[in-house]
């Protein structure tokens, strides 16, 4: 595997930023196999961290390098601070970045990475998981695959709780505003299947003591008889062990 | 531009192995020019020197700074102590930078394979290295840029230095991994020798790289640099041979590779 940590401008920010991409090679060191020959097309999982997180945290806290190379995969994680991947009310154009910025980003500096919908997907969990239901809905004719792990899925969360609602402020503005908008996670997953566009297929999974699984049970009740939604729950709480197992089915789901 | 910093497995090294890479980027960010967007892009493949390692040019130069409006990649591999050779008691190293690196880097990332795109320079032992690796390969490059070295084998009167007297017994010890000796008269006209490598493909009549040489008359040094310009300077080689004053230093280098940018574009 090679590691690539890219630091590049982004004009969607006005700032200068930091992603690590993961690439396969099809020679490696001791103790690991390489990936076969993508003919220069490599499939690509753009994968989202969480609040608090950056850019290296998928990598440190699980296997996501050696998980990705045994199943071919090219990986990109670009550092979202604490942004829910929003255009922010009082912050910066996250959403304009991961949405119109970061694809054209990828393909000027990584050639070999896929511009085929059918081998890009997208995945992350809590903050992340947000992310990847947003970005896949949104632009359904860019991903055919969205993972998503214990999921913020509702926005009211973060207005409910006192220490969490400056920061939904700041992104948001306020639960009204974010409400039938395009950071409503409802409302846009409603808009796409009324459009009658393909869809991606869409996995949730959840650890039943995590705090946030009541809106993942209550996510995937609403819409599995209306989309392409797996769901997984087991016994697990809001934390790494947890992502760390559980995106591994993620990826042999995306890669099957 | 963009700043990668790569790590990746080398068959040849048999282990994982870092360089930085630049890229150029149309948008820059405040107080910095960009350059427009190329399918693939001229590399420049800068060599580090001995004590260095893939991050040195980076952190005592403003090398970003200064191709940023060029149009250019930079590729700065990590080489250890290894003279840029395929070591007798260590790695290829020569193989690996030369044939094995360019081969990986083009599969990551835009950079271009032509010969006329396609540069090396380094410092001190980065000097030798792009003498080396571009005269050895002289198909895979068109310009070389040679600072503060020579044909590193003509030592010329290095080992008296008092600044290098820490460098005495670990440099025999080098010259034993790397060579297989510390004589290197027994070098001279072997694929370790600079002047034969060039003096083969001379013969052959096909293009040789031009080549780029700067030491400072300050410069211990300057007495190999010597050698050098006096064999290089007598050949049918587009060369250049600079003397300003300077010495074996960063803001020597942080300086002239400037100039070389100038020459190289």
């Amino acid at each position: 595997m090679a590691l690539v940590e890219v630091r590049f401008f982004s004009e969607a920010l006005g700032m200068s930023r930091t992603m690590n991409v993961i690439l396969p090679q099809q020679q490696n060191g001791v103790g690991q196999d390489g990936a076969k020959d993508s003919g220069g097309d490599i499939p690509v999982l753009y994968l989202l961290h969480g609040g608090s997180d950056n850019h290296t945290t998928w990598q440190r806290n699980t296997s996501i390098e050696r998980y990705a190379l045994s199943r071919g995969l090219a990986v990109v994680m670009p550092a979202a601070d604490n942004s829910c991947y929003t255009d922010m009310k009082h912050g910066y154009d996250y959403f304009k970045f991961f949405g119109e910025e970061l694809p054209q980003i990828i393909r000027e500096f990584f050639p070999n990475i896929t511009q085929k919908r059918e081998k890009t997907f997208v995945a992350g969990q809590s903050m992340g998981g947000y992310g990847s239901l947003k970005l896949g809905t949104l632009y359904p004719e860019r991903f055919s695959k969205v993972g998503f792990l214990s999921s913020m899925i509702a926005t009211e969360r973060l207005f409910s709780k006192a220490d969490f609602s400056s920061f939904g402020e700041n992104i948001f503005g306020s639960q009204e505003e974010a409400s039938g908008s395009i950071n409503d996670s409802y409302f846009i997953m409603d808009r796409l299947i009324a459009e009658g566009k393909q869809m991606p297929e869409y996995y949730c999974i959840c650890g039943t003591e995590d705090f946030l699984y009541q809106d993942n049970v209550d996510f995937y009740n609403h819409y599995k008889d209306k989309i392409n939604l797996k769901y997984h729950e087991e016994p697990g709480e809001h934390e790494w062990g947890f992502w760390d197992r559980n995106i591994q089915i993620i990826l042999d789901w995306m890669v099957q | 531009m963009a700043l990668m910093e790569v790590s990746f497995h080398s068959e040849i090294m048999g282990m994982s192995c870092q360089a930085m890479v630049i890229l150029p980027q149309k948008n820059q960010g405040i107080g910095m020019d960009g350059s427009s967007q190329k399918e693939k892009y001229p590399v420049l493949w800068l060599l580090h020197g001995g004590s260095d390692d893939h991050t040195t040019w980076l952190r005592r130069t403003s090398i970003e700074r200064y191709v940023s409006s060029l149009g250019i990649a930079v590729v700065m591999p990590e080489a250890h102590l290894s003279m840029y050779t395929n070591m007798t008691h260590g790695a290829r190293y020569l193989d690996y930078i030369a044939d094995e690196l360019p081969e990986i880097m083009r599969s990551f990332f835009p950079l271009s394979s032509k010969r006329e795109e396609n540069y090396i320079a380094g410092q001190s032992m980065g000097g030798y290295g792009s003498l080396k690796i571009g005269l050895s390969r002289p198909d895979q490059y068109s310009a070389i840029g040679c600072f503060s070295a020579g044909n590193l084998i003509y030592r010329g009167n290095i080992e008296e230095t008092p600044e290098l007297a820490v460098w005495q017994e670990r440099s025999r010890r080098m010259a034993i991994d790397v060579f297989g000796s510390p004589e290197y008269e027994t070098l001279f006209g072997t694929e370790h020798d600079v002047y034969h490598l060039a003096a083969q493909r001379l013969e052959s009549k096909k293009p040789i790289p031009r080549i780029y040489h700067v030491c400072g008359t300050e410069d211990f040094a300057l007495a190999q640099a010597r050698h050098a310009r006096d064999w290089f300077s007598k050949q049918e080689i587009d060369y250049l041979y600079q003397e300003p004053s300077g010495d074996h230093s960063w803001d020597f280098w942080d300086i002239w590779i400037q100039d070389f940018l100038k020459w190289l574009v």
